[in-house]
């Protein structure tokens, strides 16, 4: 098994994959909050991630973005310029936090390669 | 509790404050609506505050003032009734105006709580960095 594909950086690389779309699919709910008719799409990768853990999977899911039927406003647009503005905060530190434990990690194997 | 409460107790406070915010705007714009007197006077919008069970606020529900209003004598006005008479909001400026002010304090301590989440956090992450 090598360094890079073991249960553990899976589940790293799951997450930051889910983080980077949810980032995008803000971007777009941001960038389309005066669009009319537009429908706010949300990603929820975290449940398919804790079954896929808790099966005995492997870490490895694929992400997708889902349209959200909140009630619309005026434009018939639904998007919550608050909600996404915290949802990219949110997001924004998931990942440094994901890129933060796959620091750490790579650091742990180069300890081992190195010996010191 | 989640990890991000914080943010998120903040961001249902800007919630809160922002609906505040536009019902007083609401208010502030019909002070001078005058209708007939055959129609019910502008109301009010009061927005009620709610503390959330998890933690944040909500909005409870906006309670309209009084539908009477104030029947004012102005004869030449168009909508004027037989009497010369013509219903006027029942809209406290100067309360909405103090209120204005509440509502802005509370938005941008909102915002500072938002801003110093976001240093936690950074902070946090942080830890074990030499």
């Amino acid at each position: 098994m090598s360094f890079n594909s073991d249960p553990v950086s899976s589940v790293l690389h799951s997450a930051l994959d889910g983080l980077a779309l949810r980032q995008r699919v803000t971007a777009d709910n941001i960038a389309n909050v005066d669009t009319p008719g537009y429908r706010a799409s949300s990603v929820d990768f975290e449940t398919s991630l804790r079954s896929a853990v808790a099966d005995g999977r492997g870490g490895m899911i694929a992400a997708s973005a889902t349209a959200t039927d909140t009630p619309v406003g005026a434009n018939d647009n639904n998007v919550d310029l608050r909600k996404e503005t915290m949802v990219a905060m949110q997001s924004l530190y998931q990942y440094q936090i994901m890129t933060r434990a796959e620091t750490d990690r790579m650091d742990l194997v180069k300890t081992v390669a190195t010996g010191v | 509790m989640g990890a991000f409460d914080m943010l998120r107790i903040a961001n249902s406070s800007l919630g809160m404050h922002q609906t505040w915010l536009d019902a007083l705007a609401d208010n502030i714009a019909n002070v001078n609506t005058v209708r007939s007197t055959s129609q019910t006077a502008y109301q009010a919008k009061h927005v009620m505050a709610q503390s959330l069970a998890g933690g944040g606020v909500g909005v409870a529900g906006i309670a309209l003032g009084d539908p009477t209003g104030r029947v004012e004598h102005s004869p030449d006005h168009p909508l004027a009734d037989a009497d010369g008479n013509v219903r006027a909001p029942e809209v406290d400026m100067s309360a909405q105006m103090s209120e204005l002010i509440m509502a802005q304090r509370g938005f941008q301590a909102s915002v500072q709580t938002t801003k110093t989440a976001q240093d936690t956090y950074s902070s946090a992450l942080q830890i074990g960095k030499s």
